[in-house]
């Protein structure tokens, strides 16, 4: 990992403008804090880059990464929100994930070491972790978030200052055990018990900042002053309250299984167990009539002979499953299809299975078998067929083919590098366009359009008219000067030149990376400004400049930092 | 056409003089020898020798059916008035001391997706190769391309460009590809263009002069383009000429097409070519591909238009 600068993500409020929703470690410790507004940033870490705040992003990751977790217990979900804003969070959405590891531990040894398993597949997928492992969830919730606060904030400020990523095993955090709750919880800050900001101010204001302090409350007089819901709090967190886990896998469960007489060790029995098993889960979805956008195959893997041993789960940091993640265009239920894309993906991962008569002999040197296949429909939608329209029926002859062709390639490529781009209603010109995946959109994310065009139909069946979308209509169509005064490629960061402009206004020379070019003709300003709600105003004057080489340039000046920037060609 | 091709295939197949197929190369050697005296003379011999190395090179394609360019010009050029399907095309830089990898604005990527859009006018998808991720839609989407309908990919290696250009270009829902294409291997080459041929679509090559001579693609048509800005050209059109941008373009590769064919060609304000005739040296416009809905949807403009 290079060096990384401060980096913030804003969202938009709407009264304050653009606010700071989260900042890395380096930005934190140069005194950005979330919920400041972008004028402040600017104001105490000018060099900071940032970008808005994708919260549907975020959520996806967040449920990939739940999936993966699932190889460890079949009960994972994210964490439940309340109905407002907890204290010591910048914005309204889950960030953690809960798993139901009740009666799990005796399968890895103990907690700990299940605690230690997670955290090394974690690592493996590079992604830093605090576990907190405890009676209840709020205890849980509350070691997870507090307790190794610190540590994840140095090893986060190594890693943006060009450490590489710590190898595995020399990174191990402390995974607290569940014995001890309510005496160790009680050095805690009151916000570790998920308590809503004004609470948390009342509370302060009172002096009270620990939860030990909280706790020599008289218990009678809580409810009355603060609210019933710290009283619940406190309850789910000292004292074992019990808290329901909202699984990610709602709804029927779609999901095969198939556990294997004897381990295997080929592909082509691995193939004929992925198609048998997507036959039947394909047939379960023929009978609601869905279709599945998204799938998780878990591979389960065994060392031959050599049952994973209680004492050590993952004596060599291996993952005890293979887990497959993907993602379709459209929905299906196409047994082939499936088999097709999950054999792609483990042609491009394999698996590092002992081979041939080489298995009998390679027992415990790190190759495995194959023991059992689950293959699971995490996000699903109906599927209705309709009547081909005269209008739109050269766009739908080609749909079957192109989704095809779009799962195929999200699942090499991974679904964050087939995109399609949308203008957004955005002056400024990088804001304007969001590229999107085409691939796997969850109902928490983005619709997605089935080919029944579902959203329509549930519409008009509750007699009214599908809620309109605003931020997702172009804004620049139908407005046929926009080609020539748009350039076709736009850099991500705008390179600064040195320009040569004469007493009259006009622009005689650019010079970039130490390279002079003379301007043949130029066009312009256009002045481009972004609204005073939208924190920081961005003033520049943009110029369409051609050079004497033939070549087109957008170049803009900056009036604020006066300054010349290069920001895109007419490729 | 098809009909050509299967004669030519059966002749190549009798007298067994011409092989290889399958991997490109054609070996013509000793045809002189055998099939002269039977009363060709040596033109009748290269035509019909050329036919059939065509018919073999393009076998896989299907039957020989030609999308139009949208141009007038263009399609005058080209053999057969337009763009075989399941063809390759290569738009290359003209100027030889361009400076190669850095940034650029030949207007080569609007050209090219300009002759794409009309492989996507029944209802196909656009495949756009963005390897540095700065592919920017608003200028596309107002020349006339159907965002809904484009797809670009952002691949992290090399392999997977590559993979990913052969996916899009054999898939029938695909009517073109653009991408950059800076290094070609010949076997590279080889699979994109059958790809192309099994797909049915087109490929467009966005190519620097440089890496076109050092590693040749095995496309069907090849043109080489010079953005016409120089001053002088400026100066006398003043700034109306931002509603256009024009090329100055030669056709240095088409099989039976008219190579060394000159043509200026320009690209207007919402996408639609404009002509001039470089022959007669008189600046005659000549406005194409406003396709009927276009107007529908602009009938102020369009009346204004035929008002001139």
């Amino acid at each position: 990992m290079g060096l990384v600068g401060p980096l913030v993500l804003y969202t938009n409020d709407a009264r304050r403008g653009r606010l700071v929703a989260a900042a890395n470690a380096t930005a934190r410790q140069r005194g950005v804090v979330p919920g400041m507004t972008l004028a402040q940033l600017t104001a105490i870490c000018p060099e900071a880059k940032w970008s808005e705040h994708d919260p549907s992003a975020d959520v996806e990751e967040l449920l990939t990464i739940a999936e993966g977790l699932q190889q460890f217990c079949p009960l994972v979900g994210l964490e439940t929100l309340g109905r407002q804003l907890w204290a010591g969070r910048s914005i309204h959405q889950s960030q953690g994930i809960f798993l139901d590891i009740t009666g799990l531990a005796a399968w890895y040894g103990s907690e700990m070491r299940l605690g230690v398993a997670i955290q090394r597949w974690l690592a493996g997928e590079r992604l830093l972790c605090t576990i907190g492992i405890a009676g209840s969830v709020g205890a849980a919730w509350a070691i997870a978030n507090y307790r190794c606060r610190h540590q994840i904030t140095d090893a986060m400020l190594r890693l943006e200052s060009g450490e590489e990523f710590p190898a595995d095993g020399d990174w191990v955090f402390e995974v607290a055990p569940g014995a001890d709750m309510p005496e160790s919880l009680g050095r805690y800050p009151i916000e570790s018990l998920r308590l809503e900001l004004d609470v948390v101010a009342k509370l302060h204001r009172l002096g009270i900042k620990t939860v030990s302090a909280l706790l020599q409350l008289p218990r009678a007089s809580l409810t009355s002053r603060f609210g019933p819901e710290l009283l619940e709090r406190i309850d789910q967190t000292i004292h074992g309250r019990d808290e329901l886990i909202r699984s990610c896998s709602v709804g029927t469960p779609m999901e095969i299984d198939i556990e294997l007489e004897h381990v295997v060790f080929d592909l082509v029995s691995l193939e004929g167990i992925l198609r048998q098993a997507s036959i039947e889960l394909c047939k379960r979805l023929d009978q609601v009539g869905h279709g599945a956008f998204r799938i998780v195959c878990r591979i389960a893997l065994e060392r031959q002979s050599i049952a994973v041993d209680a004492s050590d789960p993952q004596p060599s940091g291996m993952p005890l499953a293979h887990v497959i993640q993907l993602s379709l265009f459209q929905g299906s239920r196409d047994p082939e299809h499936w088999v097709w894309l999950l054999l792609g993906h483990l042609a491009n991962n394999p698996l590092k299975l002992a081979r041939g008569a080489a298995a009998s002999r390679m027992r415990g040197h790190g190759e495995f078998g194959i023991r059992a296949v689950r293959i699971e429909a995490t996000a699903t939608a109906p599927l209705h067929w309709h009547q081909n329209q005269l209008f739109d029926g050269a766009t739908n002859r080609y749909r079957d083919d192109a989704a095809r062709l779009i799962d195929s390639l999200s699942s090499r490529l991974g679904r964050n590098r087939v995109l399609t781009p949308s203008i957004q209603r955005d002056p400024i010109p990088e804001n304007q366009v969001r590229m999107r995946p085409l691939t796997g959109l969850r109902k928490d994310g983005e619709s997605q359009r089935t080919k029944n065009k579902m959203g329509r139909k549930q519409g008009s069946k509750l007699g009214k008219d599908p809620k309109r979308d605003f931020s997702d209509e172009h804004s620049l169509e139908s407005r046929p000067e926009e080609y020539l005064s748009r350039p076709t490629r736009l850099m991500s960061e705008p390179e600064p030149v040195e320009v040569v402009q004469l007493e009259n206004g006009e622009l005689a020379s650019i010079t970039h990376r130490r390279e002079k070019f003379e301007v043949s003709a130029f066009a312009g300003p256009e002045r481009i400004e972004s609204g005073w709600w939208d924190g920081p105003t961005e003033r520049r004057d943009y110029f369409r400049v051609v050079l004497s080489t033939g070549d087109w340039w957008w170049i803009y000046r900056d009036l604020q930092r006066k300054q010349w920037f290069l920001h895109g060609c007419f490729d | 056409m098809a009909n050509e091709a299967t004669e030519s295939m059966a002749a190549g197949r009798a007298t067994g003089h011409v092989t290889g197929r399958q991997t490109g190369h054609v070996a013509v050697g000793a045809l002189d020898g055998f099939v002269a005296g039977v009363g060709e003379t040596r033109q009748d011999q290269v035509s019909r020798l050329s036919r059939e190395i065509r018919a073999l090179e393009t076998a896989g394609r299907p039957g020989g059916v030609r999308v139009s360019s949208g141009s007038v010009g263009m399609d005058r050029c080209l053999p057969g008035g337009g763009y075989a399907k399941g063809s390759m095309l290569e738009l290359v830089h003209g100027g030889m001391s361009h400076r190669r990898g850095l940034f650029c604005g030949m207007g080569l990527m609007g050209l090219g997706v300009r002759i794409a859009k009309e492989w996507i006018s029944d209802g196909r998808y656009m495949v756009i190769l963005d390897r540095d991720r700065q592919f920017y839609a608003p200028g596309v989407a107002a020349m006339g391309v159907p965002l809904e309908r484009l797809i670009v990919l952002q691949p992290s290696s090399e392999s997977d460009a590559i993979w990913g250009m052969d996916q899009a270009l054999r898939n029938s829902a695909v009517g073109a590809v653009v991408a950059w294409v800076h290094r070609l291997e010949d076997r590279v080459a080889r699979r994109l263009q059958l790809a192309t041929e099994h797909g049915g679509g087109v490929g467009v090559l966005l190519r620097d002069f440089h890496s076109s001579r050092t590693s040749p693609s095995w496309s069907d048509v090849q043109w080489r383009v010079r953005g016409s800005g120089n001053a002088a050209d400026h100066a006398s059109r003043g700034t109306a000429d931002w509603q256009k941008r024009w090329y100055d373009m030669e056709l240095t590769r088409a099989i039976g097409g008219r190579v060394g064919s000159r043509l200026r060609l320009g690209i207007g304000a919402c996408g639609d070519w404009i002509e001039e005739s470089r022959e007669s040296g008189a600046s005659h416009e000549q406005k194409s591909s406003l396709h009927l809905a276009a107007q529908l949807a602009q009938p102020a403009r369009s009346r204004r238009e035929m008002a001139g």
